[in-house]
């Protein structure tokens, strides 16, 4: 992620075929390249606490209706198939192992692998994508089960299902956000990586940042899918 | 202080110039401003920022004070025509400052104008002055040079956090154009989910409050990690001056609370054009539940604005009273406390309409925030206790700053306590109690601050008398006009309320008249700072003879800060047993004895 | 922290200009085997798997042997096994196992004003009129949608599924539905709609446990359960439907109460 970037870094003078990471030179403010990676990743982790804190609003926002009106969301959880809840939990698990492998290959400098690895890794992230359209948003959009006001599912069971819904949009809305900008973030990586080989053993401070949020993804869903498919 | 000690600036490093020097063509010298990463610029551009808002808010302020100078009449005129004899009663609405100036036609109009205003006020005043104020400013200049690094860990997030809060300040000022919201700083629910409604003002408002969230986020996220990395060598964590300390705990609560705001009113947005029902009565929500996720923020954001002016007055005082801070490690450890503290407090701002268990909770929980800051009021009485003070006008603003935030501080006790609160709540009590801690105490210090770091910054001293003169104006101006809100309050003034009952008026007539000793205060401060750039005596490296890194540089600071990357050899407070650098020792000498401390 | 004042550089120490802080173990990369990796996503997998099964399960026994299990129990298994497996992706994925600890510090931080975030705001909105009863009462039309109006220009006069339901009959009493082509009487539409309603029942009806009744809940709107004008929608009247805890407090109720 460019913001999590160091800020002037610069590249020493290797020959100019070596492989990016191997040219990288850390910003001038920092003493040693490590110093670098444990700023960005510290850096990076702050920024991931902010995530975690974004969320917490809709997790409360969940606990606190959910016991207020639990018969809406026992219903609503109810229109939901764990089958594809789980399917998008299993996709997402094995992106983020995909992730973890790619930084592994780049730390034993295996480029090949380093990419096969980030491919299978926005593979995943199209497939979440397409499962939540097709077999939720679309259909369910379809039927009427909008958020708040825009409810017009003449079926509902409770008065409050709109308000289960709103919870519903906005949670896996600012999810799917999320998953959006990871995999845009892992398609730079990419990038880079088949143009100028940027990452191997020495530097892998973007790939490793881009992992973490990949992971914070994957973390996030791994409690937002029991939480809207499995309790009733 | 640092190995560089010998290497004076004046043999030989003459050719880098300052980071103020033009460089090239003028056209050049501008866009060396706008790319720039340098965090010094950044902390000018900061506060050219900061400042330009600060007068928004405080032109909205005035005109408040003003519309409250008279309360509300409707006066009845019966009329004899004289020649036809006939009579006729007339209205006449006087009484209203916004009426008298054509911003409105009647008093109801009047008083939509008024809660504009002091929505403006407010929004403007606590998310585009005082959250950034001290930390972006002061905090963006002197981290790094105090810390002896050569920038901030991450110098383009600290320009893109520039360029956000500029365009977030920009969308506000464009809502400002279009006669603004209703709501209040706070954005209540019903008020911000059903007024203005099919408009777009409360949401962009919202909006851009919500974009200027992630500059502080990623300035305390900044710092947090240069904080930890870029450290002089030598210097370990209590080597630190205690305004790092501040400025750290200010960044943690950065960190962990901005990102709630965001989501709040994201779902605040989504709640006026989905109307998902979360917030909104009408649809099933809680309006008190968008209090909790609001003030689970903003409490901790008072600490976010009341910290860094504490770490302003833990250098103003050592250095101007040159003696070392009473207490380092209580300063350190209180700072990171009433972080801690600031996130389970919350709950005192809803106290009347909260359930009562977690309002006795909220309430104990609150006093445990009078401890720290306590220790903090005491430290710097004792820092001063027979210290050699010298009485300029940073240190008339630290003193300033302990009168005033020892009053502010001490009336959020009853505030916190539940039986005086219901009477309190919403009274102008609130009102004076916050100025008392945010006006009193954060432009207090960062006001001093400028003033103690301006040589550093600028390479001008400012004229010593104007500056005292402004001083004064500011620290009377401040208690008359507020001072007597806490009588208002008491005898059952409600805030925002464009009109009251007759009674009321003399205390609001002296309120309006601080407001204006208020503006000449400032207007003062203004040209002494804009006559010391044009054409202030040039400022030696360490006026005041202080022993933190910055003062090792030159003034203002070369581009890069420091010849050499400093060695630390001795904390920033050892006044009794160190020369300070560039310093005639005839200016500033020892003590002949070592103050124990 | 505690880390970096620990490591401040001694007198007696010789100083090292690039490692100031005395860091002399530099924070490695820990390397994990391919092997290693491949099992933790099989753990996640299965504990993925495990929870559904789990959550199964219990419905199962819930329907077949008619025993009530609280609610709470399901929650906090599934809630249980979600947090092993976000440790998992946490230490192993993420690294924080072997990589620096103030990153793993800097998590926990978040966790507190997480925890803090969520305990004190429930502490709120759970316990209102334990001691003022009048700090339970409803918001009068809460959740009716009553003064909202859309961008579209509509406006709500019941709650909104009501109107949604009025709607749909609407469009059945001019449409029809495929087997019985319209217009339709009010009570033909009605009767096409009931068949719908009972149709998904099974799938979407939840029983609600025991345990979610002990829960005081206060914002509820009576006037809520009462359907649109027109509706006698049927599982209001359903005794299975209007659980007893609408009405509780009983005594807090307004007139409009239906029970
Ligand atoms: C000793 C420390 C403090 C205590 C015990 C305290 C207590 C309180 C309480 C209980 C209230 C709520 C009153 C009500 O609405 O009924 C309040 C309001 C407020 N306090 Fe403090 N406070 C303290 C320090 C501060 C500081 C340092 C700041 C800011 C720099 C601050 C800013 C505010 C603001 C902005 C409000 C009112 C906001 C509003 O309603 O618009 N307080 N304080
Ligand atoms: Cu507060």
């Amino acid at each position: 992620m460019t913001a999590i970037d160091p800020g002037t870094a610069g590249e020493n003078k290797l020959s100019s075929n070596a492989p990016g990471w191997e040219r990288y030179k850390q910003a001038e403010h920092f003493r040693t390249q490590e110093d670098e990676f444990d700023a960005c990743t510290q850096g990076f982790w702050l920024f991931l606490a902010t995530e975690v804190l974004l969320f917490a609003g809709l997790f409360c926002f969940y606990a606190i209706y959910r016991l207020k009106y639990p018969e809406a969301f026992a219903n609503g959880s109810h229109y939901l198939d764990p089958f594809y809840g789980g399917l998008n939990t299993v996709v997402l698990l094995v992106s983020s192992f995909t992730v973890a492998m790619a930084i592994r290959c780049a730390q034993i400098n295996n480029q090949r692998w380093l990419n096969i690895n980030l491919v299978i890794t926005l593979i995943c992230a199209f497939l979440f994508f397409f499962i939540k359209l097709t077999f939720e948003y679309i259909p369910k959009l379809s039927q009427g089960k909008a958020p708040g006001a825009f409810f017009s599912y003449p079926y509902a069971h409770d008065p409050h299902e709109p308000l289960w819904w709103s919870m519903y949009y906005m949670a896996t809305g600012v999810h799917a956000l999320h998953v959006l900008i990871g995999a845009s973030l892992l398609g730079f990586v990419l990038f880079r990586s088949v143009t100028k080989q940027a990452y191997g053993p020495k530097h892998f401070t973007l790939l490793e940042n881009a992992g973490l949020y990949w992971h914070l993804v994957d973390l996030i869903w791994i409690f937002l899918f029991p939480l809207l498919y499995l309790i009733h | 202080m640092s190995s560089n000690h010998d290497h004076d600036h004046d043999d030989g490093h003459h050719d880098e110039g300052s980071y103020l020097t033009p460089r090239g063509t003028l056209f050049e010298t501008v866009l060396s401003w706008v790319y720039t990463i340098d965090h010094k610029k950044i902390g000018v551009m900061y506060l050219t920022a900061v400042l330009t808002m600060f007068f928004l808010g405080g032109v909205s302020a005035l005109a408040v004070r003003l519309e409250l100078l008279e309360p509300n009449r409707i006066d009845s005129v019966l009329t004899i025509d004289p020649t036809t004899g006939a009579e006729s009663i007339e209205t006449i609405e006087k009484g209203s400052f916004f009426k008298s100036i054509g911003l409105a036609d009647n008093l109801a109009e009047a008083n939509i104008v008024y809660n504009r205003a002091f929505t403006l006020h407010g929004a403007i005043m606590v998310f585009m002055v005082i959250v950034p104020g001290i930390p972006a400013t002061l905090g963006n200049f002197m981290l790094p040079l105090m810390l002896g690094a050569k920038d901030v860990a991450f110098p383009r997030l600290n320009l893109l956090s520039w360029y956000i809060y500029v365009f977030g300040s920009l969308l506000a000022i464009l809502v400002i154009l279009y006669m603004g919201v209703e709501t209040g700083w706070t954005f209540y629910t019903p008020y911000s989910t059903t007024g203005d409604i099919s408009q777009w003002r409360t949401t962009v408002m919202v909006a851009s409050v919500f974009v200027i969230g992630f500059s502080s986020i990623l300035t305390g996220l900044n710092f947090i990690v240069t904080v930890h990395k870029l450290r002089a060598p030598g210097m370990g964590w209590f080597d630190m001056p205690l305004f790092i300390w501040a400025i750290y705990a200010t960044s943690i609560i950065q960190v962990l609370a901005t990102p709630v705001i965001g989501i709040t009113l994201l779902l605040l947005m989504f709640e006026r054009i989905f109307h998902i029902g979360i917030f909104d009565p009408g649809m099933g929500g809680d309006p008190v539940l968008y209090q909790h996720f609001f003030w689970f923020y903003s409490h901790p954001v008072v600490y976010v604005m009341i910290l860094p002016a504490f770490g302003v007055i833990n250098e103003l005082i050592p250095v101007h009273a040159r003696k070392h801070i009473f207490g380092y490690n209580a300063m350190a450890f209180a700072s990171l406390g009433i972080a801690a503290v600031s996130f389970m407090v919350w709950g005192h701002h809803m106290f009347a309409s909260m359930g009562e268990i977690a309002a006795a909770v909220f309430s104990a929980l609150t006093f445990l925030v009078a401890i720290p800051t306590a220790v903090k009021i005491f430290n710097w009485v004792a820092t001063l206790y027979k210290g050699s003070i010298a009485f300029n006008t940073p240190m008339l603003y630290a003193l300033s700053f302990i009168f005033i935030f020892l009053i502010g501080g001490l009336t959020g006790l009853p505030l916190a306590t539940l039986a005086t609160d219901l009477h309190l709540h919403d009274s102008y009590f609130i009102v004076a109690h916050f100025h008392y801690v945010m006006m009193g105490g954060t432009i207090i210090a960062l006001t001093g601050g400028l003033h103690h770091w301006w040589p550093k910054m600028f390479g001008r001293m400012y004229n010593e008398p104007v500056g005292l003169l402004g001083g004064s104006f500011v620290f009377i101006g401040f208690n008359v006009t507020f001072f007597t809100q806490f009588f208002l309050g008491t005898q059952g003034m409600p805030r925002r309320y464009a009109s009251y009952v007759d009674e009321f008026q003399t205390l609001h007539i002296i309120s309006t008249v601080g407001s204006w000793l208020l503006l000449i205060g400032f207007l003062i401060h203004l040209f002494n700072f804009l006559f010391s750039l044009v054409a202030g005596p040039k400022a030696p490296p360490n006026p005041w003879g202080g022993l933190s890194l910055e003062w090792e540089t030159e003034s203002p600071p070369t581009a890069h800060n420091f010849h050499h990357e400093p060695l630390v050899t001795h904390g920033p407070y050892d006044f009794d047993r160190v020369l300070p650098p560039h310093c005639d020792p005839e200016d500033f000498p020892l003590p002949d004895k070592p103050l124990d401390h | 922290m505690a880390h970096d004042h620990a490591a401040q550089p001694d007198a007696d120490q010789e100083f090292n200009p690039v490692d100031p802080h005395g860091h002399h173990e530099r924070i490695h990369h820990h390397v994990y085997s391919w092997q290693f990796l491949t099992v933790v996503l099989f753990i996640l997998l299965f504990f993925t798997f495990l929870t559904i099964v789990v959550s199964d399960a219990e419905s199962w026994l819930v329907k077949s042997i008619a025993i009530t299990i609280p609610d709470y129990v399901n929650a906090l298994i599934a809630m249980f096994i979600a947090t092993i497996k976000a440790t998992f992706v946490l230490l192993f994925f993420m690294g924080l196992r072997r990589g620096n600890p103030m990153n793993g510090m800097i998590f926990l931080f978040t966790l507190f004003a997480f925890a803090m975030f969520l305990g004190f705001t429930a502490l709120d909105l759970l316990n209102r009129g334990h001691v003022y009863e009048y700090k339970a009462h409803s918001i009068v039309a809460g959740g009716t949608g009553v003064g909202i109006t859309l961008p579209s220009g509509a406006s709500f006069q019941g709650p909104i599924t009501a109107s949604a339901r009025e709607r749909e009959i609407e469009r059945l009493m001019a449409e029809g539905s495929p087997d019985h082509p319209g217009p339709l009487s009010r009570e033909g539409a009605e009767h096409i709609w009931e068949l719908h309603f009972h149709e998904g029942h099974e799938e979407h009806h939840a029983t609600l446990s025991t345990a979610n009744q002990h829960i005081r809940r206060t914002g509820l709107t009576p006037g809520l359960f009462i359907p649109a004008e027109h509706g006698d929608v049927s599982h209001a009247a359903d005794p299975e439907h209007a659980d007893p805890e609408h009405a509780e407090p009983a005594n807090d109720q307004p007139a409009a109460n239906p029970h």
